[in-house]
């Protein structure tokens, strides 16, 4: 286990206060700023950074599928320096135990009691690299986190500070000694990122930029500087959520997650939650295309991320190598789009 | 009728060997019977196909193609009915021959008897002996009665035959060839975006069809002629009458042989004066094979000898004099029961009644089903593209249930968005105007309006429009629609009107 933010014995952190929204012209300049300092560090791969962007501004968490060695560390850290937030890194391993995680209570002879020891967790932004390498009982230790905001260690709650966002990463090609996401874990993800493999232009334009006057190929996040604080990004969280939804796109959503759970070669199809992360998510797509309302096109344009770690697929479909986002394509095709 | 000619063997057999007898047929003249067939139905099938292209019906060309089979099914009969008793006919004798056949029949049989499953048996009846009215009637009748049900059975045979190749012909191509090696618009059609090139999807569909047809059709048309054959056969004692052909020339020649020998026995002796030259026994001339003959066509209408051979025919009693009723007896129903007097039974006309119900009803069916088309196709043609949500299966749970949502777009669109803005029903009135405004800008693609397509696959469309000003007045529209659909942001009266200016006045003509 690798723990990059320290986490000393503290006592529970009060509920965050009412956040007051932020103006939406504001809204688009902090947005445009944060963007310009990620790209300073995360060169290219910009749909994977709106994607990530997009759970960052929904409250959401991520997961990321993509081989090693593409990014996904720098990203996370990049967008914690640029938030100005705590940033907090768990390697998931076979070994990892539950409390690795989440933190423990420790003895402390001096003082003859029982001291709380936070765990990783307590970050505002949590790397959980290489997740599915840990077995299921660890994987569920950030069940809590995730959906609750909050962890129970000896039968205390501490909630995590906010704005609060795991960003956890998997590799889809060693699949051997791994132990798959439970449907449960998955559906607590808000956007599933698929990262490949950079273009031409942009792995040119990184290797010129990361070796230009440098001995070692590390990660720098040094250039990004801080564009917004943890209240700012609270505020910009607010005003995404009071963004206007009107009733025929709620209904466009629902019945596409609905159709998830009807189309065949889909065992398992998305719950209410993929409704409620449609709509989530369409309103941080509106703010990231500069609108003050959601149209079914952003509804559309965030499906297969919202939705393609939401399917189990049966195995006939698994044998003709259809994805989830095959499946997801032919079902918006299908799902009319509201006109009255 | 010169039976000595035939090149089949006659002989009474069951159906099925008679359906055997038409395979073996249509395998000795296979060449020419499918060089005939796609001579005459290729082009024919080609329109059809170019006709539900152009109309962007994907479905009329497969339609079209079944409804016009009974039309092509003349070309095999031709073939064969000239190779049983002549030599088979080459592809262009057979185009030019079908002038010479009734078209009576043919118009029936793509029309109101288009269901019809004796097809393959009525077909040789009606072009090779050209019967018509009641005498027709009576003469099918004597035909169909003990083969009716097998003549059912080859066809429904012959239509899942059909269904095999057609599905083993896509499945083969989905299921064999890898996907990276098909061309794309194969691949596209049956892939799953086939909503997106329904002209393409019902091209090749009508194209695979017509091949299951070509193949199996002939053999449909060749076992019912050899069904026809074989009832015939039994009628007329074709194999009897043969028979005594053949031992009657066995006679003459033995005759001959025994006339020579006399004659020798007579020359041996010393006649001079009979030493004159004998003439020479006239020759027999040959006998010609008519199929006019054989199967009673006239070959032109001054040609009397059918009509006097049919009413000859239409007399004897053995056609239809043979009847087989049926009546329902009670079981005990006395002691001394008293003999069955037929057609008193109170069960007398039940079957009849029956077959003339279900008759009558399918009938109905039929012509409800060819009104229901009709209708179809006027409403297509009045409107260029259906409103997509009428196509669709999902259909949206509108919160605007006060104002009733029209299905189909009014005529006079512009008319009834205007009235709908007036009457302050704002957002009803934009969408009625968005909707067409996408159907205006599919039309004008020539696309089909698909039913996911959202705001900005409109705006998409509309960029590809040439004309500026249209181009321009559809993103207003759209952007209109979004802005008062999602944001609750309506325009004032006088853009609404702008919106409207130069609308056609009737939905589907161009702006």
């Amino acid at each position: 286990m690798t723990t990059e933010s320290p986490s000393p014995a503290l006592a529970p952190e009060p509920p965050a206060a009412a956040v007051s929204a932020l103006p939406f012209d504001q809204l688009m300049a902090r947005i445009a700023s944060l963007r310009e300092q990620v790209a300073r560090a995360f060169i290219g791969q910009e749909q994977v950074f709106d994607e990530v962007l997009l759970a960052l501004l929904a409250g959401g968490h991520v997961l990321i599928e993509g081989v090693p060695g593409l990014g996904k560390t720098l990203l996370v850290r990049a967008l914690a320096a640029a938030v100005s937030c705590s940033f907090g890194r768990v390697q998931f391993t076979p070994d990892l135990m539950p409390t690795d995680v989440t933190g423990h209570a420790i003895y402390d002879p001096k003082a003859e009691r029982f001291q709380i020891r936070r765990g990783p967790v307590f970050a505002n932004l949590l790397l959980a690299d290489e997740i599915n390498r840990a077995p299921a009982k660890t994987q569920a230790a950030l069940l809590e986190c995730m959906q609750e905001g909050q962890v129970t260690i000896e039968g205390r709650r501490f909630p995590l500070p906010a704005p609060f966002m795991v960003v956890a990463t998997q590799n889809p090609i060693e699949q051997e000694g791994t132990y798959p996401l439970p449907e449960a874990q998955l559906d607590r993800f808000l956007i599933k990122v698929l990262i490949d493999y950079p273009t031409l232009d942009d792995e040119k334009r990184m290797v010129d930029e990361v070796l230009s006057g440098r001995v070692a190929a590390d990660l720098d996040v040094s250039r990004v500087n801080p564009v917004l604080s943890q209240p700012e990004l609270l505020a910009l969280q607010q005003g995404v959520a009071e963004l206007r939804v009107d009733a025929a796109v709620i209904d466009y959503a629902v019945r596409i997650a609905r159709a998830t759970r009807e189309w065949p070669g889909v065992l398992g199809g998305a719950g209410p939650r993929g409704g409620l992360a449609l709509v989530r998510l369409a309103r941080a797509q509106a703010v990231l295309d500069g609108r003050d309302f959601v149209t079914p096109d952003d509804v559309r344009a965030v499906a297969l991320p919202a939705l393609r770690h939401r399917l189990l697929l049966a195995p006939e479909a698994l044998i003709e190598r259809q994805r989830p986002d095959d499946v997801l394509k032919a079902l918006l095709h299908k799902v009319a789009a509201p006109r009255q | 009728m010169e039976l000595e000619r035939i090149t089949v063997a006659l002989r009474p057999r069951t159906a099925r060997e008679a359906v055997d007898l038409g395979a073996a047929m249509l395998r000795a003249h296979a060449r020419t019977v499918w060089s005939a067939w796609f001579a005459f139905s290729l082009p024919v099938a080609a329109l059809c196909i170019a006709l539900g292209w152009l109309l962007h019906w994907p479905w009329l060309a497969t339609l079209l193609i079944w409804w016009l089979l009974p039309l092509f099914d003349r070309v095999p009969l031709y073939v064969l009915s000239r190779a049983v008793f002549e030599r088979a006919p080459r592809w262009r004798e057979t185009l030019r021959g079908q002038r010479q056949w009734r078209w009576g029949g043919t118009i029936a049989s793509i029309t109101w008897r288009r269901i019809d499953s004796h097809r393959a048996l009525r077909l040789p009846m009606e072009l090779l002996e050209g019967l018509a009215g009641k005498q027709r009637g009576e003469r099918w009748r004597v035909l169909r009665r003990p083969i009716g049900t097998e003549a059912s059975s080859l066809a429904f045979g012959c239509l899942e035959l059909v269904l095999v190749i057609f599905l083993g012909l896509f499945l083969s191509v989905v299921l064999f060839i890898p996907a990276e090696l098909m061309p794309d618009w194969v691949r596209g059609s049956v892939g799953g975006v086939a909503r997106r090139t329904p002209e393409v999807t019902g091209a090749l569909i009508a194209g695979v069809a017509y091949l299951a047809w070509s193949a199996i059709e002939p053999l449909h048309v060749a076992a019912g002629f050899a069904l026809y054959l074989n009832r015939r056969t039994q009628l007329e004692a074709w194999d009897v009458d043969l028979a005594f052909r053949r031992l009657r020339d066995r006679w003459l020649a033995a005759g001959r042989a025994a006339a020579v020998l006399l004659l020798a026995l007579v020359c041996a002796c010393p006649h001079g004066a009979w030493a004159q030259k004998v003439a020479a026994p006239k020759k027999e001339e040959a006998p010609v094979t008519r199929i006019e003959d054989a199967f009673a066509v006239p070959a032109s209408n001054s040609d009397k000898r059918f009509a006097t051979a049919a009413a000859e025919a239409f007399r004897d009693p053995r056609f239809g004099g043979a009847h087989k009723d049926h009546t329902w007896v009670p079981r005990n129903w006395s002691w001394n029961p008293k003999p069955v007097q037929l057609g008193r039974s109170p069960f007398e006309g039940f079957g009849n009644v029956l077959a003339i119900g279900v008759k009558g009803l399918l009938t109905l069916l039929l012509i409800g089903l060819i009104v229901a088309i009709g209708v179809y196709v006027i409403r297509r043609a009045r409107m260029p593209v259906i409103a997509a949500h009428t196509r669709g299966d999902a259909k949206l749970d509108t919160h605007l249930e006060t104002i009733e949502v029209q299905e189909v777009l009014p005529d006079d669109l512009a008319g009834a968005t205007h009235r709908l803005w007036s009457g302050g029903h704002r957002r009803e009135a934009l969408a009625l105007l968005y909707r067409g405004c996408v159907e205006q800008v599919a039309a004008a693609l020539q696309l089909p309006v698909e039913q996911d397509a959202t705001e900005a696959d409109c705006l998409r469309s509309a960029r590809r429009l040439g004309d500026t000003q249209r181009r321009q007045r559809a993103e207003a529209i759209v952007r209109a629609w979004q802005y008062a659909a999602y944001a609750d942001r309506y325009p004032r009266d006088e853009d609404f009107a702008r919106l409207l200016d130069g609308w056609p006045a009737r939905h589907g003509s161009a702006a």
